[in-house]
């Protein structure tokens, strides 16, 4: 067998262009899979850095109890806790060119200040007094250099510090912004600034027990006075949405993939139609079917093999750019790589291999079919028996699937749309057997070469697969830029259908002034008072599972929220019982009851401002992605009564008139608060432009899939015009003229997109259905919509695609032989 | 030489093998007169079926003329030659070579077909063929369902529908058993003596030749031989 394996190598290496394409389909899926793996992971590294950097890797933050009372050192038990640092941390505003930028205002010590170079060292020698350490990037957009001033607003009172350095992007500065900043100052300075000599507000520290969670437990049961928690309680949302995020790449990969199955699949029936006189040949020889399938299967992994190592590579290329670009802080030099786990190289080689074998096993295994005897004397015949089964299947496929359409019932949807794809697929060479036949009946006396195009479709089997070939790749980008489109929609919806104007965050530094801007400075006319609503969304947890509270103004809520449907008549309902309630009640999201196993009519503890209360589920309502999906509507008089809660961060209010007159006026008018003032078209372009990374990436699995299929279709059109040369020198030599072989080709790549054009559309709508069931079944809710738009663009696409494989074959008309064509033997 | 069907000036042809020119056909001239059958002989690699690819404007010719009908085919176009394939001259290869996914009765109509003629105008045609070669029964069936004999008398079939001037057969029993043999023999002569249509068949069997009027003998791409096989039949005019 080791001569056939040879000869097995030899031709991979003869027949590039085959052995090119398998690798290349192996090669983007199985890249895909890595750099999913891989990007997510930078993701969520640059999530957990840009968190874990600013606390200083100090993951347990103490606090009063009282937040009107600050800590004093020698009160607090260190039990538990170590490294502590000790800092007061005040929120302030501070004024550029008609904008605000928040600022966190860092009290600390010198030995508490951590320095990476010796230029960080000396600005800490001018640390003194009314003086400040910002970071590089603030200064080089805010155009603050070393020594100049600046004026800001701390606890509703100005203050001037001079800069006394600039230090790099690193530790607390990591997630600068213009828009929000750190700034260290003296602790003497801003403890004298805000009356509170000796006193601290914020200690961070790092745990002495065995975990985090231990630790702040010990710390908690020694300390009366203080409260110790950890940093990353409203973090958690952010690593899950990643994590969704992975899945859904995952989702959009198994699309991607099996259009490589599909590829490697048909490149490997073709190798073994080809390989026919050859394995004949062994046969004669005394090789046994086994043989002959070991050494194609070994050939099998080793195709997935070199292609789960290239992948590694080209995988590992793109998380090293992504990592790159997603950098926060590249463009100052900031950047560290990727280090990508060496089981990922594993997975790669794994996945690359089962990739090709579980391809291939089919058409390998169709070699135990085979007579012996017939492919000694080349009359190997395809097994027909195999058509008819797949005809039946197919058939009862289709009806299983129009009778549960006709039955409606709930929850099957799922199944019905498998039935659909997977009938139509199974029946498909059929169904254009069937009506090409009839059509070529009818229209051979009319339009000839027309008639003939129609036939070969029938019974090119290169044709058909083009046919299916083109069929996956539209669905496949049709559903993951639908997907795409929806999930966007999903994330904008959640802020374009809010209904708003005007937007003024509070921070909770800045104490409870909510009432007192409401009354004394929002009561404008140019505010339309009814729209005028606190809006406060904070984290919270329960048995592990974090999830959002979102503090309403329930009279004037649905006046707010346009992206939830409460124009259904169950959530309205739910809506006035929450309401009218006489007892503090909840309503609770779909998917975040369905994590913690919520029904209407439950008690849902809440811990809010370490007081923990039942509060009464009206109903649960299907809140798609609002805040992450995990969501707890809660009246804001409940959340002061019951747990004396008032942070505020956000009033959002519709203008009678210009919504940027408005801002601007406001933003005067509140100087002396620390607050900022925003209008939604400002907000609007913000979250459009984070949206836009989300969309990149889903581009880049349609990307993929488009560039697999035409790969695939090239290959297939190719393929198929050498295995008809011979009929068409056969065509020529009765007649067949050069005009009429190039109408022939160009109907045959027309109606192949035809037959694509037919199915797309009740495809899609199945595969969408599809996708939407399997995404609710891991709890993400979206609204996936078919966006038929992308069908006429898919079409076109393909349908250039296909005119441009056969035009090779139009422009080497010339070269045509029909004797080299027709020669026997 | 209006008398002529066919007129054969200078002809030659080679081809490269790898680096190496090799002359298949040499400085060959001959006409063959209108509804003779002659049939062209010799070992292999001799240039006969290189010789009829070129009668039948399969192939072009390095140098020399070839007329027929009085058109020199060196002259026509792409589509005149299409069309003279489609009307003026009917080609039966050695292994059938029928399209494999057309119906017995598409397979003969296909010159019609690729004409632009209406298959309806030639529905008696068809089953007077069809009758002739004993396959009625079979016509909706595919190549694939027939045995070799019965798809080589469609091949006939398919260069006699269109009642072309000219038949041009290339070992047309090579592959066939004697009885099937003999049956397409038979339908070639019947052709030729009763529609006065010109044959040229390659062949290897001395029994086929038997059939015609004439047999030259080409050896080393030139004419060895040739003779008579009718002392006041209808022939080749050679010219040396």
């Amino acid at each position: 067998m080791g001569l056939f394996l040879k000869f097995v190598m030899t031709s991979a290496m003869e027949k590039k262009g085959k052995f090119i394409m398998l690798l290349f389909a192996i090669l983007m899926s199985a890249t895909l899979f890595i750099a999913s793996l891989g990007v997510t992971d930078v993701m969520m590294n640059n999530y957990i850095e840009s968190y874990t950097q600013v606390m200083e890797n100090k993951e347990i933050s103490i606090k009063s109890k009282d937040p009107s009372v600050g800590i004093q050192l020698d009160e607090v038990n260190l039990k538990g806790v170590q490294d502590i640092v000790p800092q007061l941390e005040l929120k302030g505003i501070y004024r550029h060119d008609l904008d605000n930028s928040t600022v966190t205002v860092l009290g600390r010590n010198t030995q508490d200040i951590i320095t990476k170079n010796i230029n960080e060292k000396r600005a800490l020698d001018h640390f003194h007094g009314a003086t400040c350490i910002i970071s590089q990037k603030v200064s080089q957009d805010l155009h603050l250099k070393v020594n100049d001033t600046l004026q800001l607003n701390v606890n509703h009172q100005d203050i001037t510090v001079q800069v006394a350095g600039l230090f790099l992007n690193e530790g607390i500065f990591f997630g600068d912004t213009n828009e929000a900043f750190q700034m260290i100052v003296p602790y003497d300075f801003l403890a004298g600034q805000s009356n509170m000599p000796g006193m601290y507000n914020n200690i961070i520290a790092t745990g002495t027990g065995p975990s985090t969670q231990a630790s702040i437990d010990e710390f908690n049961s020694a300390n009366e006075n203080y409260v110790a928690r950890t940093s990353f309680t409203d973090q958690q949302g952010m690593l899950n949405a990643i994590k969704e995020g992975r899945i859904i790449c995952f989702a959009l990969l198994a699309v991607v993939m099996l259009l490589s199955a599909v590829i490697i699949s048909s490149s490997f029936r073709l190798i073994i139609a080809e390989r026919m006189p050859v394995i004949g040949t062994f046969f004669s020889q005394g090789a046994t079917k086994p043989n002959i399938i070991n050494v194609l299967l070994l050939e099998s992994i080793l195709f997935g093999a070199i292609g789960g190592v290239l992948s590694f590579l080209a995988g590992s290329g793109i998380t090293y750019g992504a990592a790159y670009f997603l950098s926060p802080h590249r463009e100052y030099g900031i950047f560290k790589w990727p280090t990508i786990p060496i089981y990922y190289f594993v997975l790669a080689v794994l996945f690359g291999i089962l990739l090709s074998v579980i391809s291939s096993i089919l058409p390998i295994l169709q070699i135990n079919k085979l007579s012996i005897k017939d492919v000694i004397l080349g009359a190997a015949v395809e097994n027909r028996a195999g058509n008819n089964t797949r005809k039946l299947l197919g058939s009862g496929f289709l009806v299983i699937s129009l009778l549960l359409f006709l039955v409606q019932i709930d929850g099957i949807v799922s199944i019905q749309c498998i039935l659909l794809i997977a009938g139509i697929l199974l029946v498909l060479p059929n169904l254009i057997h069937v009506v090409t036949a009839k059509l070529y009946g009818i229209l051979k006396d009319k339009v000839p070469v027309l008639a003939l195009a129609l036939n070969n479709i029938r019974t090119s089997k290169e044709l058909l697969g083009n046919i299916t070939l083109m069929l996956i790749a539209a669905l496949s980008v049709i559903t993951i830029t639908s997907v795409g489109d929806s999930i966007r929609t999903v994330m904008t919806d959640g802020f374009n259908r809010n209904n708003f104007q005007i937007q003024i965050t509070v921070p909770s530094e800045a104490g409870n002034i909510t009432d007192t801007l409401m009354k004394n400075e929002l009561n404008r006319s140019d505010i339309e008072q009814d729209t005028l609503q606190k809006l406060k969304v904070f984290g919270g947890q329960r048995n592990g599972t974090a999830f959002q509270i979102a503090g309403i103004d329930k009279d004037k809520y649905l006046s707010y929220d346009g992206y939830i449907d409460w124009t259904k008549p169950k959530n309205l309902n739910i809506y006035e019982e929450f309401k009218n309630a006489k007892v503090p009640s909840v309503i609770v999201s779909k998917s975040m009851a369905k994590a913690l196993g919520i029904q209407a009519g439950d008690k849902l503890p809440l811990t809010v401002n370490q007081t923990e209360k039942e509060l009464y589920v009206t109903g649960l309502v299907d809140m798609k992605m609002l805040y992450g999906g995990y969501v707890v509507l809660v009246d804001n008089d409940v959340l002061q009564q019951q747990f004396n809660y008032v942070g505020t961060n956000m009033i959002n209010a519709k203008a009678t008139g210009n919504d940027v007159k408005l801002r601007d006026d406001l933003r005067k008018q509140l100087s002396n608060y620390n607050v900022k003032v925003v209008t939604y078209e400002e907000l609007e372009r913000a979250n459009i432009a984070e949206n836009e990374k989300t969309i990149a990436a889903f581009s880049l699995f349609s990307l993929m899939a488009l560039v697999i299929a035409s790969f695939g279709v090239l290959n297939n059109t190719k393929i198929s015009y050498l295995n008809s040369k011979k009929n068409i020198a056969l065509l020529h030599a009765i007649g067949l003229s050069r005009q009429q072989k190039n109408r022939l080709l160009l109907f045959q790549s027309i109606f192949v997109v035809l037959w694509v054009m037919l199915l797309l559309i009740p495809c899609s709508y199945a595969m969408i259905f599809l996708t939407k069931d399997l995404l609710s079944l891991i709890g993400m809710l979206y609204d996936i919509r078919l966006n038929l738009i992308y069908v006429p663009l898919v079409l076109g696409f393909l349908l250039v695609l296909i005119v441009l494989s056969t035009l090779p074959v139009l422009l080497n008309g010339k070269r045509f032989s029909i004797i080299n064509e027709m020669k026997y033997e | 030489m209006m008398n002529n069907s066919i007129e054969i000036i200078n002809l030659n042809k080679s081809f490269y093998m790898g680096k190496e020119e090799v002359q298949v056909l040499n400085d060959l001239s001959f006409s063959v007169e209108k509804g003779s059958f002659l049939s062209i002989m010799g070992p292999s690699g001799c240039g006969k079926s290189t010789l009829l690819y070129l009668l039948g404007g399969l192939d072009d010719p390095t140098s020399g003329q070839i007329i027929i009908n009085g058109k020199d085919i060196g002259k026509l176009k792409e589509d005149e030659k299409a069309k003279m394939k489609r009307r003026d001259v009917g080609f039966v290869f050695q292994f059938h070579n029928l399209v494999p996914n057309l119906s017995v009765e598409d397979n003969i109509l296909l010159p019609i077909i690729l004409d632009g003629r209406s298959v309806k105008d030639y529905r008696i045609e068809l089953k007077g063929i069809l009758d002739l070669i004993k396959l009625s029964h079979k016509r909706t069936a595919t190549p694939r369902e027939l045995s070799g004999g019965q798809q080589q008398r469609i091949a006939v079939a398919r260069a006699l529908l269109f009642q072309p001037e000219i038949i041009l057969a290339d070992e047309p029993i090579g592959n066939l058993d004697s009885h099937n043999g003999a049956t397409i023999m038979e339908l070639f002569q019947s052709i030729n003596r009763e529609f006065g249509k010109t044959i040229i068949q390659v062949t290897h069997s001395e029994a086929s030749t038997l059939y015609g009027d004439s047999v030259i003998h080409l050896k080393d791409g030139v004419i060895e031989s040739q003779e008579s096989l009718r002392p006041c039949g209808r022939g080749v005019i050679t010219t040396l």
